[in-house]
């Protein structure tokens, strides 16, 4: 059993951490929730020995235990699976495993037989070991890191949301190899912001808020009201906010694409958006569903068929066309390239309107940022951080920064990948609104994503994939969550 | 929904408790003046200790000898600011440049004519590198080849003769002085000004910024990352003109050797400025403050008649320890 007891740390005057006890039994996963900055990446670093705590302690089986740094962590038995992948993608899944073993020469044939056992525990049975690690999908690069830390015979494995990039069929390999970890005795903490995860896999709940334990409860007891409760501190009785009535809706579609196809699909997408609508694609990860927002992003050479704006041909090369025709992109890793992280908040915001005002003339830094104050009064972000660097925000708030920066440029369309990756409940709702609300005004928007419930709460409409195929696309409104689900791991409405 | 909504309107934003700046509000206040302090220091010593460096005109010596690197480093730090390091082929495009000022004055053509061919000049040096380094050259590498490649060049085709002028018409800018202070002093604060007004005021110097800042984000949001490059690097080499058609003012000639040893001390004083070397740090005058450093420290060991040795060394020491000072900062600011 690994106790926390009366864990705290603080920056000076800020507490991340304030008296956290609680206990996690082997044989269990035990979900780790909370909100961006609750507190659940300080308890993490702690436990990996990146942190050294200003108070408590860390028990094992009632010995304490040292982590005060990587290393010691790693021999008291305490292993994390950071939410950055960490394996090294030019190197083999054989080559991967050994690095943590820190003496004698490198014998790829015995490496590659040691990692075998592990990664077909972990179902990657069809995964040769000498592989580049590189040429895996994200799901299985994730399962390689997973399978490394069993080789290193942890007794604690710390999972910081392990599912977060990845689409279905990994999630479920991946929710396997946890069952297992816990069936074999270990401790596993699993942090996730999906909450549908905590019936699927997890049999204890700890949740934190603003440093402090908020609760602690078995799953099959708690209700996703309590839980979500528990997290943000008030009640979120919609996550997805309504189509608005009075909505615009115009005869006239804003994106049409009539028989599309680019290099990765194996047929055409047809798919037309009306100005005010939110259409979702979805599929598995490699199942082309992110193919329409990149040729409409002009990122994917379209190899037939054609895309039209507004009536006219539609056909960008690069960024500077796509936001010349009025149509923002927000790629899946905004964290990278969503804002500008060391320069203030307003600068992030301003920036679209800036670039689209052209190169040459005068910027008025005053106007510029009066201009915004609109846009961030939308976005809920308080006048006393819009001068401050955007590194100072919280990721929910970060999150809200990268795609509230098209407001300023006025687009006509809205593509999205993976619109709340890796952003917290209460955040996510923010973020939904956020494009609800532009959506109500005319903006077209058009998202991929992997996440089933937000495809079915969010989007009106979804285009399916499978096998890099655009299957069909349908009302969201007729679907069920296991409905969608059947259509994106068969192509077909029937399992 | 409607009560939810407005709850969640007042949602406050919260800095992320789990990353505070440590160093806060005085880390950033350190930083900012961090470059002014070695000036103060080193003034205030060389004024107790050594005989003559208070005097006016060892003064207006240090501003004037500063000027050049200063304007140099002006144009270079357009480079820096856009996240492409700097240009390693400075000394040789001014030598280029200055080579083509003294030579059109020399075939009789009108100063006119002289300034607007050597503009044009620097603008197809500045054109070349900045392509080459925005399709993916490494800046270091393609600099450095291309200003030895121009050097070569130039040396072949001036026979590595000394060119002199016998007529010079910009001697009053290069050599003279406005009310006391030397003109190219004037040039280099005018400039200084101009700059700095540039980045804060203009559209392409925010653009400049923030392409250095992230050129991911900068893309996507429909900045024209690699046409900026190419301007960062034509903005590089109109500072290279401006050193050249001063100096050949001030000395009538062009030779091969006249900038010897100018880019190491552009990069250097960009460095001691405190100018971010990854770039979208939109501070010019820093640039400028880096080489008043220089000189005055230049100037202060050779009025102490140390060796030319110690005199480099100490100068790379210092660019060393404002390097370090800044990356630990940043580090702690983390």
């Amino acid at each position: 059993m690994l106790e926390i007891r009366d864990l705290s740390k603080s920056y000076g005057a800020v507490a991340a951490l304030s008296s956290v006890s609680f206990s996690a039994e082997r044989g269990m996963v035990t979900a780790l929730l909370g909100e961006n900055g609750a507190g659940k990446s300080t308890l993490v670093k702690i436990l990996s020995g990146l942190v050294v705590p200003t108070n408590g302690g860390i028990f094992l089986d009632g010995r304490p235990i040292d982590t005060t740094t990587p290393d010691r962590a790693k021999k008291s038995g305490v292993a994390v699976v950071q939410q950055e992948i960490s394996v090294l993608p030019n190197l083999t899944v054989a080559e991967n495993f050994m690095l943590s073993a820190r003496f004698g020469l490198l014998r790829r044939a015995k490496a590659a037989a040691e990692c075998r056992g592990y990664l077909d525990r972990l179902g990657l049975n069809n995964v040769d070991a000498n592989r580049p690690t590189g040429s895996l999908t994200v799901g299985e690069r994730q399962l390689v890191e997973i399978a490394r830390l069993l080789a290193q015979d942890a007794q604690v494995l710390v999972l910081d949301e392990p599912t977060a990039a990845l689409g279905d069929r990994d999630i479920a390999l991946v929710h396997q190899a946890v069952r297992r970890l816990a069936a074999e005795g270990k401790v596993v903490l699993y942090i996730t912001h999906r909450l549908n995860e905590l019936d699927e896999i997890c049999e204890h709940g700890i949740v934190l808020r603003n440093g402090r334990l908020a609760d602690s409860f078995a799953t099959s007891e708690a209700s996703i009201g309590r839980v979500i409760h528990a997290m943000i501190g008030r009640e979120l009785d919609e996550l997805y906010p309504p189509v608005a009535e009075n909505a615009i809706s115009s005869a006239e579609s804003s994106l049409v694409l009539s028989g599309l196809q680019t290099a990765a699909l194996h047929g055409p997408v047809d798919l037309e958006i009306r100005p005010g609508e939110i259409v979702a694609t979805s599929g598995q990860i490699g199942s082309g569903f992110v193919e329409p927002l990149r040729a409409a992003a002009g990122m994917a050479t379209v190899a037939s068929g054609d895309m039209r704006l507004f009536g006219k041909p539609y056909a960008p090369r690069n960024h500077f066309e796509r936001c010349a025709a009025g149509v923002a992109y927000c790629s899946e890793d905004r964290q990278l390239d969503g804002f500008f992280p060391d320069r203030p908040v307003w600068e992030s915001l301003s920036a679209p309107a800036l670039a689209a005002s052209g190169l040459w003339g005068v910027a008025n830094a005053k106007r510029l940022r009066r201009g915004i104050d609109r846009v961030a009064d939308r976005m809920t972000i308080s006048p006393n951080y819009r001068g401050r660097a955007v590194r100072a925000l919280s990721g929910g708030n970060a999150q809200k920064v990268s795609i509230g920066k098209w407001l300023s440029s006025d687009p006509r369309l809205l593509l999205v990948e993976e619109p709340t990756r890796g952003v917290d409940v209460g955040a996510r709702a923010e973020v939904y609104r956020l494009i609800r609300d532009l959506a109500d005004q005319g903006l077209s928007v058009l998202f991929a994503s992997t996440d089933l419930d937000e495809v079915l709460g969010f989007g009106e409409r979804v285009a399916i994939f499978h096998n890099r195929r655009h299957v069909t696309t349908l009302p969201t409104a007729s679907l069920t969550r296991d409905g969608l689900a059947t259509w994106i791991t068969h192509g077909s409405q029937h399992g | 929904m409607a009560a939810n909504m407005a709850e969640g309107a007042g949602t406050p934003i919260v800095v992320d408790g789990e990353t505070p700046g440590v160093s806060g509000r005085w880390g950033g206040w350190m930083q900012t003046i961090a470059p002014i302090a070695p000036i103060v220091v080193i003034f205030v010593l060389a004024a107790a200790s050594v005989p003559g460096f208070v005097s006016g005109p060892n003064l207006i010596a240090v501003v004037q000898a500063s000027a050049i690197t200063g304007i140099a480093a002006i144009g270079a730090a357009a480079i820096t600011i856009v996240g492409k390091f700097v240009s390693l082929a400075i000394e040789q495009q001014a030598v280029t440049l200055a080579y083509v000022f003294t030579a059109m004055l020399m075939v009789g053509q009108s100063l006119t004519a002289a300034i607007a061919v050597t503009l044009v000049a620097a603008i197809l040096l500045g054109a070349v590198q900045g392509y080459l380094v925005s399709r993916g050259l490494n800046p270091i590498v393609a600099t450095l080849a291309f200003g030895s490649a121009l050097y070569g060049s130039v040396v072949l085709l001036s026979d590595n003769r000394t060119i002199t002028l016998r007529q010079n018409p910009v001697a009053w800018l290069g050599g003279g002085t406005s009310w006391g202070v030397p003109n190219q002093a004037i040039v280099f604060l005018v400039l200084l000004v101009i700059g700095t007004l540039f980045l804060s005021r203009t559209r392409l110097g925010r653009q400049l910024v923030l392409t250095g800042a992230n050129p991911k984000a900068a893309e996507l949001i429909g900045i024209p990352v690699r046409k900026l490059v190419v301007i960062a690097y034509v903005l590089a080499a109109m500072g290279s003109a401006l050193v050249a058609i001063l100096v050949v003012g001030q000395v009538s000639q062009a030779s091969s050797n006249m900038f010897d040893g100018l880019t190491i001390d552009v990069v250097a004083a960009i460095l001691v400025g405190g100018i971010a070397i990854q770039g979208g740090e939109g501070q010019l005058w820093r640039a400028g403050v880096g080489a008043l450093i220089l000189t005055m420290l230049s100037n202060v060991m050779l009025l102490l008649g140390l060796d030319a040795g110690v005199r480099l060394l100490l100068k790379g020491a210092l660019a060393a320890a404002v390097l370090l000072t800044m990356t630990v900062m940043k580090g702690r600011g983390r």
